[in-house]
């Protein structure tokens, strides 16, 4: 009965073997195709458009932060909206909630009608 | 153009982040061809595979390249062949599950016999043990002794302990020996 190769083999003689091929091997590395280098040269250039873009949109959006910051930023946001809901509650409001303000300086929502000028003879004519 | 003999792959990497075009074709003439040969080995010799697992590879690492961290232990090298073998194992899983034939009968463990006429005796020979190993095995025999890594890099890319890393690379041994021993009077003669 023929006898396994591997006893046979000391492992020296084992070592020598994967040694060789091995080390041929490591040589074997040769230049990539052109194909390949146009390829992979082509997505570079798409990926680096697309952090360009990212470093523009980025720079948009630090000069947006800057000028909301330089203009005082959520708290004078805030300061605005409150004024905002503010005025438009008291101009919903009626009149005569007002007049309680207007009599402490000796007025009366009716007596302000007729100091203002009135746009409706303007709105008829047209 | 920087000067390739200045800059290290992780400076190029980092010059390409902030929009060096020269610094991809440099990147990429030091990083792709060895990777090309280490997904060859991989997809048991198939070339035009292992180039479309490499444009992949590299794909993967210019989009990396802004998160790079310089500092960091992982080379450009490293994380590129490390990518490259997940790549080649998942296509050559795929490959299994879409023809489980090609699998129980490789009839040619070496292909790309025209490419393979011009190479030498050896590297047809290892290259032909190397596919009848288990992916695993052949992805930690080729980092260990082909692109010469250590265990703990091969144990931390393979995401799997160091012993299990040396128990891979010995049994890959073993079955490479075993398979190479019946040829070793012609592979001696090269």
């Amino acid at each position: 009965m023929a006898r396994d190769p591997m006893e046979l083999l000391g492992a020296e003689d084992k070592d020598n073997i994967l040694g060789g091929v091995f080390e041929a091997a490591q040589k074997d590395v040769k230049p990539i195709s052109a194909d390949l280098e146009a390829r992979i040269l082509m997505q570079a250039a798409q990926v680096q458009a697309g952090f360009a873009h990212e470093r523009r949109a980025n720079g948009i959006l630090i000069r947006l932060q800057r000028i909301w910051a330089e203009l005082g930023g959520w708290p004078v946001a805030a300061g605005l909206a409150t004024a905002t809901v503010a005025g438009l509650g008291l101009g919903i409001a009626s009149p005569p909630a007002l007049d309680a303000v207007w009599s402490g300086v000796g007025l009366t929502s009716a007596s302000l009608d007729g100091d203002f000028p009135d746009y409706d003879a303007f709105f008829e004519e047209i | 153009m920087p000067d390739p003999e200045v800059f290290s792959d992780d400076a190029l990497l980092l010059r390409f982040a902030r929009g060096d075009g020269q610094a991809a074709a440099l990147l990429t003439q030091r990083l792709a061809p060895r990777c090309v040969a280490f997904a060859t080995r991989m997809l048991n010799g198939d070339r035009a595979e292992a180039e479309d697992v490499t444009q992949e590879a590299m794909l993967r690492l210019w989009r990396h390249a802004p998160k790079w961290d310089a500092n960091g232990s992982a080379r450009p090298g490293t994380w590129l062949l490390k990518v490259a073998g997940n790549l080649c194992i998942d296509r050559l899983r795929r490959a299994r599950a879409l023809n489980i034939d090609a699998v129980a009968a490789p009839a040619d463990p070496a292909p790309g016999a025209l490419a393979k006429l011009e190479a030498s005796e050896r590297l047809v020979a290892l290259d032909a043990a190397l596919a009848k190993l288990p992916d695993r095995q052949r992805q930690a025999v080729v980092l260990r002794h082909i692109e010469g890594w250590s265990n703990p890099e091969i144990a931390t890319v393979m995401e799997i302990s160091v012993e299990a890393a040396e128990s891979l690379i010995g049994r890959g041994k073993r079955a490479l020996t075993q398979a190479l021993v019946p040829r070793r009077e012609e592979l001696s003669d090269g």
